[in-house]
């Protein structure tokens, strides 16, 4: 048996064998299925608020039906009596936002004038805020663009053109990577994959700091990495197909490309702990760094915070971390039929960190050679 | 002093020795805390994530096209990054995310409206990043339905409306919005106060189990009759790292970010009811750690789903049940709830008690089941009762045939170990493992860490170990 294929197997029975490391696939898998599980409901959906209607005309009782209908809430079954009282509540986070109707709503703009809804959401979590915020401003620019209409009906303008004159422009969206704007596919990739690359980078360390026994040297740790590469990319692949399918996210790209993407890039955080390990002499320490930058990978990546927000330091820090360019990579080839050209911007980028570490690596390699303390480091 | 209460006080003197020799653990304990907070809020100092980038296709060229895109570019949520000559070009680079929003005029766009038809324009934002999707997706729309309203007013003023009636006619239903607690919306201030109580999370859970592993590998895990007084020693000593970090993270890391909290003072009370439940945790998780890296490769696999789940960012209520009752079981879920209110909307403790109430629950609850975890890692002897475990220790020596299960155990220790100590074996050899003897193991290691590490690693089983240095 060659050395690769003997430091292959002996990795493979080692990953198997070992506790530790069967309790980390087992954390590491609960962990992509506890992020992955919390976004199953894709969108937030029914919002408590409550709709306070000191008005009780016909218009307000549109308004209050049209809000009831909008997915996005759900008026409260007892309104607050007071503004302490809906304060309260806002504070308990029993109610999500207060929408209050005046008295003489329909009146004022039966008269000409402007009526004015009063809409108090609670921002202290903006995602709730915002929800809050855009489905009443969708229901009451309806409302509005409804009562516009009548005008110019009564204007004498026949009902068909009223429309085109009233919201003379239409606006078409579209959402691409994310047509229904889900939360699951925002967030529940981006975690599965950050666990995968937390993952690699810790598993590497199987190879060179093993619990038990030698680390491997030669062609055996190559055999070794290559094993890790195998189990990580089989992991990476099930999840893939498993997981993220079950929240509704089905590759839209070749197979093919998904493979290779993963391939590359768990090569690529391999590399980055071998490089590490290598140019940093104390192998604790060089742990302690990959900790680092992989647990800072996520925020880094640009993923959720956009990088172009980023202080230039950081941002540099992010573009040698491999979890940033394959962020970019999958969020194309989950979403969007992307062929292996398209992937170039990735490609580029994964190749630049690989010959960055690589030259790491070797410049570990060579002060161990010069500088007899890290040698026996 | 009562002896348990001795061990306790004898293992904070211990460890802050412990210090001065493993550098590695004050490492932890201060670079975690006060390193953490300090690169998060540096990556969030912005607060607010503007001029998304922004592509436009104005295939009309007209006045009012002309002035959409002008309105456009003067949106500070945008900057228009490029003008692709074909609406191929621009999905192309939208599919690259080289931009995040495109707005495409159509040709005859202004001659639509000029003929009291309904003009289209084409909008793409990228959701990929639900973050800036909501930033630039209102901002576009809103430009769009700002030029819509203006040009409703001009169609109102032709039918012989005064100015103000059109204005208002126009826009019959307005808004009088306030944004509670948050107005600004800003991402930095919604996300790192339940950072900071995170990081605070990490600090005490590793760096305990961190300390523990470092004192096995270098053989200083002696935790005597008491192991649980042992552990809450060790955990005493680190107690004032806590202190900083907790005082850190709200009195110098909130205000010099901008990071908002409403009391300081409830703040520092909540955090401090947190890591006090947080306690019996890492004291059970500690009792299991065997080294240092191993720490790290299984516990930060916690922060980020304790983090994701807990209902501060996305609503609890949206969440799957099962997954509602399994997040509940994690401190970190109160406490981040508690800190969404602490944070923005009031400074008042009696805002937050049932959620302080819930985590007095789980301090309750942790504080019972730790011991049982602290004693069962402590005997190594899986299903039997504690005192015969115990008892086994004596029984040991003489390669009495019930001390098998914990030979079995050791064995594994010293496989283990293996690479670090060749041993022989001398005296009764045990059942079923002949290699292995109960009784005195002479040992030959290559260094004094190895050596003194074995033996405590098997004193901990109750076995003797004699090392000889070559």
């Amino acid at each position: 048996m060659s050395s690769f294929t003997h430091g292959f197997t002996a990795e493979l029975r080692l990953l198997v064998s070992e506790r530790r490391y069967r309790l980390m696939v087992v954390l590491f898998l609960g962990a992509a299925l506890l992020c992955a599980e919390t976004y199953h409901e894709r969108v937030v959906r029914e919002l408590p608020v409550a709709v306070i209607d000191l008005d009780e005309s016909r218009l307000s009782r549109l308004a209050r039906l049209w809000l009831e209908a909008t997915p996005e809430l759900t008026t409260a079954a007892v309104t607050p009596g007071s503004i302490d009282e809906a304060r309260a509540d806002l504070v308990a986070g029993r109610l999500a936002g207060v929408i209050i109707i005046p008295s003489r709503f329909s009146a004022r703009i039966k008269a000409g004038e402007s009526g004015e809804v009063v809409v108090a959401a609670d921002m202290s979590n903006v995602l709730v805020g915002r929800t809050v915020q855009r489905a009443v401003a969708r229901v009451l620019g309806t409302l509005g663009a409804g009562v516009t209409m009548t005008t110019l009906q009564k204007l004498g303008e026949p009902s068909h053109d009223a429309l085109a004159h009233a919201a003379p422009v239409a606006l078409a969206e579209g959402f691409p990577f994310n047509p229904e704007a889900s939360y699951a596919v925002y967030l529940a990739p981006a975690y599965v994959y950050f666990f995968l690359h937390v993952f690699a980078l810790f598993i590497a360390w199987s190879v060179l700091a093993p619990v038990s026994g030698a680390a491997p040297v030669g062609r055996a740790r190559l055999g070794a990495f290559a094993a890790v590469l195998a189990v990580t990319t089989a992991l990476g692949l099930a999840l893939t197909y498993g997981l993220l399918r079950r929240e509704g996210i089905t590759p839209a790209s070749s197979p093919l490309v998904v493979t290779a993407a993963l391939v590359a890039f768990l090569a690529l955080d391999l590399l980055l702990a071998a490089a590490l390990a290598s140019a940093v002499p104390s192998p604790l320490l060089a742990f302690q760094v990959t900790v680092l930058l992989g647990m800072l990978s996520f925020v880094l990546s640009g993923l959720t915070w956009p990088a172009d927000t980023f202080p230039a330091a950081l941002r540099a820090l992010s573009g040698i971390i491999p979890f940033t360019p394959f962020g970019r990579a999958f969020r194309a080839f989950l979403h969007e039929p992307t062929s292996f050209a398209e992937l170039a911007p990735a490609w580029l980028a994964m190749a630049a960190q690989a010959a960055l570490w690589t030259t790491v690596l070797a410049a570990g390699r060579l002060a161990r050679r010069v500088v007899p303390a890290w040698r026996h480091a | 002093m009562k002896p348990w209460l001795r061990s306790v006080w004898d293992a904070t003197k211990s460890e802050w020795a412990f210090f001065r020799r493993e550098r590695s653990v004050l490492v932890v304990l201060l670079f975690v805390p006060l390193a953490y907070p300090l690169i998060m809020s540096w990556l969030y100092a912005a607060d607010q994530a503007v001029e998304r980038p922004a592509l436009v296709i104005d295939a009309d060229n007209s006045a009012l096209s002309r002035r959409l895109v002008l309105d456009l570019e003067a949106t500070p949520e945008l900057r228009i990054v490029g003008r692709p000559a074909t609406l191929d070009e621009g999905l192309s680079a939208l599919r690259q995310q080289r931009a995040e929003v495109m707005v495409y005029v159509p040709e005859g766009f202004a001659q639509h409206v000029k003929k009291g038809g309904t003009a289209q324009v084409r909008l793409w934002v990228g959701a990929a990043n639900i973050y800036t999707w909501g930033i630039a997706y209102p901002a576009a729309a809103g430009v769009v339905a700002q030029l819509d309203g203006e040009l409703a007013v001009k169609s109102l003023l032709s039918h012989g409306l005064p100015p103000s009636a059109a204005a208002r006619r126009a826009a019959p239903v307005v808004r009088a919005e306030h944004l509670l607690f948050h107005p600004t919306g800003g991402y930095g201030r919604y996300l790192m106060a339940g950072v900071l109580l995170i990081v605070l999370q990490q600090v005490v859970v590793i760096s305990l189990a961190f300390s523990v592993g470092a004192r096995r590998e270098l053989g200083l895990y002696t935790p005597g009759r008491w192991p649980l007084g042992y552990l809450l020693g060790l955990i005493t000593a680190h107690a004032p790292f806590y202190a900083v970090g907790i005082l850190f993270a709200v009195l110098v890391v909130v205000p010099a970010f901008g990071w908002t909290v409403v009391s300081p003072l409830s703040t520092v009370a909540l955090f401090t009811l947190f890591v006090l439940t947080l306690v019996p945790v890492a004291v059970a998780v500690a009792s299991v750690a065997k080294d240092r890296m191993g720490t790290f490769q299984l516990l930060m696999f916690f922060s980020v789903p304790l983090f994701a789940a807990s209902g501060f960012t996305w609503p609890a209520d949206q969440m799957p049940p099962a997954l509602r009752v399994v997040t509940a079981v994690f401190p970190a879920t109160p406490a981040l709830r508690a800190m969404r209110v602490l944070g923005t909307k009031s400074g008042s403790l009696t805002a937050v008690a049932p959620y302080l109430g819930w985590l007095g629950l789980q301090l309750l609850g942790y504080a019972l089941v730790a011991p049982l975890v602290v004693r069962r890692s402590w005997t190594r002897l899986p299903g039997w009762p504690s005192w015969l475990a115990m008892g086994a220790r004596g029984r040991l020596a003489a390669g009495d045939d019930q001390s098998a299960p914990a030979l079995a155990r050791f064995d594994v220790d010293i496989v283990h170990m293996k690479d670090q100590c060749r041993h022989r074996s001398h005296g009764g050899v045990a059942p079923g493992r002949p290699e292995l003897a109960a009784g005195v193991h002479p040992l030959n290691c290559t260094n004094t860490s190895d050596a003194t590490g074995a033996a405590s690693r098997a004193s901990t089983l109750g076995f003797a170990l004699e090392c000889h240095h070559e």
